[in-house]
């Protein structure tokens, strides 16, 4: 009786062994479809700046894109990933409450030399850190991407790259350590909740851009002497609306990133949860993704009629209802989202009439959507609890608010203090005779339409 | 850089398994990565300043 209650013990312990091993395998398979995924959203952008472009600069605006996200994987890799660790409880580097924070827990495993190597690179033991990395390496490419298309066409690639690793690497990085991480003090004390990032990468990167934006400039022509706009039209508007799905798309890696995988070492339980700990699925993220994303097509569609902004409804509207995606009732979020869709092209216009010449939306699409879904869920969230566990601080209108007022500053500041320095050493625009004969001749060896754009001639009968 | 474990073969072994585990490699790697990686920027910022001033 003994032997048999031994063996079957024994085989218990092996199903158990395997059943562990296939569901580590599982999460590192899950971050690891994530980033591919979320590199659609970078082959999206990439489209939609070229087509939002005229002619005369669709290829360097292409380089740029493409320069964005080869230079953050880097930065993020060197120091932005450090950053996230070693910053949630402020700029004292201490450690937090969940003791996963702080700079000597960072310098553990967060860094590509010394002891933290280990974790760095290939490792049988750590199947984790990587894919891990990988994902959030991909937030921060998409940070520059959606900064990127606000300054096309007249900035100069190298100070734009700058800028873009300071985005990548550090700004929305910080926004992260603060209202993403469990230990981050606005989660703490304001029980912040930004589950798909509308305030953390949205917001930071739509004013990053507008603080991009004051220094840089508009484009020549862009605005006539009596202070009126004029509209720059891109050369290839199909491109820029499919580039916009193709974000649309990859958003859906980018928002099943934010999910945590149950049943490991560093889950919050046995189920997927969210960055907090709090409950959810990817049966929440598929209601509310896909309401979203209808209703801010519709809403925008409504007043404008053009593709190009219905599109960018779609992100307005998913952007707008990304802090909620886990709680909010899918009828809810398309009304959420179609508010988001109407008010879009509004928010735009204030922009421009301001002087601000923001080429595809960014700042409308990213900051003012962001700022507007993190206070959403600040009404229509209020008192769910932000963590979890006893005593977890709870969702409040006044918690979104100081959240998104710390998420905008964070992403203007950083932005308008790289741009003004870089203005003054003559690295932020390009110079006029330049910007006037066009990018793409100026600097970029190879033609974008060498036989131009004709029409097909029809099939002989 | 040979193979950094006792046993000559992948037998038994577990853990970080990179060229240079364990030693000052990894560091001078990353060193010289983000050196090449000032440099790219140094570069390009010289080329692209020389295609500005040739079109003035």
């Amino acid at each position: 009786m003994e032997e048999q209650l031994a063996e079957l013990a024994a085989q218990v312990a092996a199903i158990e062994a395997k059943g562990n091993l296939t569901n580590t395998m599982f999460a590192e398979t899950y971050y690891y479809l994530s980033i591919p995924l979320m590199i659609i959203i970078h082959a999206g952008f990439l489209a939609y700046e070229m087509g939002a472009s005229r002619a005369k600069n669709a290829l360097s605006s292409g380089v740029k894109n493409i320069l964005a996200f080869a230079f953050v994987i880097p930065a993020f890799y060197f120091f932005g990933w450090w950053v996230y660790w070693a910053f949630p409880t402020g700029f004292s580097l201490s450690a937090g409450p969940n003791g996963i924070s702080g700079a000597e827990y960072a310098n553990g495993f967060a860094l590509a030399w010394g002891e933290a190597a280990l974790y760095m690179g290939p490792n049988t033991e750590d199947q984790i850190d990587g894919v891990f990395w990988g994902a959030f390496t991909l937030f921060a490419a998409t940070t520059a991407s959606i900064f990127s298309g606000a300054v096309i066409e007249r900035i100069q690639t190298v100070g734009f790259v700058i800028l873009a690793i300071i985005l990548g690497g550090f700004s929305w990085t910080l926004a992260a350590a603060w209202g993403w991480h469990a230990d981050g003090w606005l989660v703490q004390q304001w029980g912040v909740h930004d589950f798909g990032a509308a305030g953390l990468v949205h917001a930071v990167a739509g004013f990053f851009a507008l603080g991009v934006l004051i220094n840089l400039g508009p484009r020549i022509g862009k605005f006539n002497a009596d202070g009126t706009a004029n509209h720059l039209a891109g050369h290839n508007l199909p491109f820029t609306a499919t580039g916009l799905m193709l974000i649309v798309v990859g958003f859906w890696g980018f928002l099943m990133a934010c999910l945590v995988v149950g049943g490991e070492a560093w889950s919050w339980g046995g189920n997927f949860t969210t960055i907090y700990g709090t409950p959810t699925n990817l049966g929440a993220l598929t209601f509310n993704i896909l309401m979203g994303v209808a209703g801010g097509i519709i809403g925008a569609w409504l007043f404008t009629r053009d593709p190009f902004w219905m599109m960018s409804g779609a992100l307005a509207g998913l952007i707008s209802v990304a802090s909620g995606l886990d709680i909010y009732f899918p009828s809810l979020v398309f009304i959420i989202a179609m508010v988001a869709g109407i008010m879009l092209k509004p928010a735009a216009d204030v922009l421009e009439r301001m002087g601000i010449d923001d080429a595809v939306g960014a700042v409308s699409v990213h900051g003012t959507m962001g700022i507007y879904g993190m206070l959403m869920l600040g009404i229509f969230g209020s008192g769910y609890p932000a963590l979890l566990g006893e005593g977890a601080p709870v969702v409040s209108f006044m918690g979104q608010l100081v959240g998104i007022v710390v998420f905008v500053a964070i992403g203007f500041i950083t932005g308008y203090v790289t741009s003004i320095i870089l203005k003054m050493i003559g690295m932020l625009r390009v110079p006029e005779a330049a910007e006037i004969a066009g990018l793409d001749t100026v600097k970029v060896p190879a033609q974008a339409y060498p036989e131009g754009i004709m029409a097909s001639p029809p099939a002989s009968k | 850089m040979g193979f950094p474990f006792d046993t000559p073969t992948w037998d038994g072994v577990s853990g970080a398994i990179f060229i240079g585990m364990g030693s000052s490699a990894p560091g001078i790697y990353s060193l010289i990565a983000i050196v090449m990686c000032l440099a790219a920027l140094f570069l390009g910022q010289g080329k692209e300043s020389s295609k500005y001033k040739s079109h003035k």
